[in-house]
């Protein structure tokens, strides 16, 4: 058999588009001729590793596509959920002085700028480990309306936003009490135009407030993280109770 | 936030704008690789992979050196994750908890989940960018025609079929071009003796 010929069997077979008597032949030509067997092995594992490779090595340099514009919060709450998670293990496994370090440094891996404030909220948090966790919930489509811009809900350790899929699976959420370890729950309510906040006071007692929801995208954002700051100082403020 | 350094920094000190920027910056990396073609994802299936590696990021930081790193580390845990959850899926399919061997998983799925995957799990962020970078050369070195070839039969895993159409040449030409372009391939990867001896052991 030509190289050539034997060169496209070897490519066929390992494509896996040989039939059966091309590969008979392929494995014949192998058992009599040693050089081809070795021959065929060595490209076999040349496509297996460019098989596996190149595509990792296209991932290394990709510009496309972008993090679309729904998933943002999704990726803000799974942000979230590593925060809570690390922090739930560090509480069985780390004694106190530890616990406090194991802390100081995630904070300070993640708030940087915030360390001061973050610091506040350690001691805060160590004091009520019952009650520190702040639910953000918004229906699917509030994050895409509008100019196409994503709605950004604002990203620290222990808030997690709630991106729901199904109306009636937001409703039921909103209608829920609060769990024991919750601090607060915070929803955007586009039919009265408002911002609603279910929250936990220092001395347990359930609030309910409500403001009104600021004009555009940027202002929505910092209106919902100033609320999430007093709520982090145990301060809740508002422009507008009702 | 001008050089690379500067952006590994303040992710480390946790600048909020910084760790936007990497999200954003690492998101079609991630996406890229979960959708690995022996993981064969759907890309919904891609991007919720991709999010749940980005939110591990957070953790991984301070333990890189190099931002380039970090996208290594990112891009390595991805593809990991999406063979996972491939597995997972299939062996959801086939009905609980059962554990599934690869040859049943590839004689289940065919061609659209390739076990040896599993075999270069433990390939390292620095292995990756080695790597990368000598299939980029190798791949500078052969003709046009030849790495569009490569790209569909393995990135795309285009049939024969289709590439001879494609590209108006015989399906025997086709198996040639293949073969002589990843024989020059092979020859580049020689030349680092010590990266081709780890694929080596990661492959049955």
């Amino acid at each position: 058999m030509e190289d050539q010929d034997f060169q496209s069997l070897v490519m066929k077979v390992l494509a896996r588009e040989a039939t059966p008597s091309e590969t008979d032949l392929l494995e014949s030509l192998m058992a009599k001729d040693k050089a081809r067997e070795m021959e065929f092995h060595s490209m076999k594992q040349t496509v297996e590793i460019f098989r596996e490779g190149l595509p990792l090595a296209q991932a290394l340099k990709a510009g496309e596509p972008e993090l679309p514009a729904y998933r943002w919060n999704e990726l803000q709450a799974a942000v979230g959920r590593e925060f809570g998670e690390k922090e739930q293990r560090a509480v069985i496994q780390q004694s106190t002085w530890s616990l406090w370090y194991e802390r100081f440094s995630f904070k300070a891996a993640f708030a940087g700028a915030l360390a001061m404030a973050a610091i506040v909220v350690s001691v805060m948090v160590f004091s009520f480990p019952q009650a520190r966790e702040i639910e953000i919930g918004m229906y699917k489509d509030f994050a895409t309306r509008g100019s196409g811009d994503s709605f950004v809900a604002p990203v620290l350790p222990d808030v997690t936003t709630v991106v729901f899929q199904k109306e009636e699976d937001f409703e039921k959420w909103k209608k829920e009490s609060l769990p024991q370890n919750q601090k607060a729950r915070i929803w955007i309510d586009e039919e009265t135009g408002s911002i609603r906040l279910l929250w936990r006071d220092t001395h347990g007692n359930i609030q309910e407030i409500s403001e009104a929801l600021a004009g555009d995208l940027k202002q929505r954002e910092k209106q919902l993280e100033r609320m999430v700051r007093s709520l982090l100082n145990d301060q809740p403020r508002t422009n507008r109770t009702r | 936030m001008d050089t690379d350094q500067e952006l590994l920094e303040a992710l480390r000190r946790g600048q909020e704008a910084a760790w936007k920027e990497i999200f954003h910056r690492l998101y079609p990396c991630v996406f890229t690789a979960a959708r690995h073609p022996s993981a064969a994802l759907t890309p919904s299936e891609a991007e919720d992979v991709a999010i749940e590696i980005l939110a591990q990021l957070t953790g991984k930081v301070l333990q890189v050196r190099k931002l380039e790193e970090l996208k290594a580390l990112a891009v390595t845990m991805a593809a990991r994750r999406a063979v996972s959850v491939q597995r997972k899926k299939y062996a959801e399919k086939r009905g609980g908890n059962q554990t599934i061997s690869l040859d049943q998983l590839q004689e289940e799925c065919g061609d659209h989940f390739a076990p040896f995957a599993l075999q270069m799990e433990s390939l390292s962020p620095a292995d990756l960018t080695e790597l990368s970078q000598l299939l980029e050369e190798a791949l500078a070195g052969v003709d046009d025609l030849t790495r569009e070839l490569i790209h569909d039969y393995l990135l795309h895993g285009m049939p024969y079929k289709e590439m001879a159409d494609k590209h108006r040449i015989s399906i025997s030409a086709v198996g040639v071009a293949l073969y002589r372009g990843l024989k020059k391939i092979q020859a580049q990867l020689l030349k680092s003796p010590r990266l081709l001896k780890e694929l080596r052991m990661f492959l049955r």
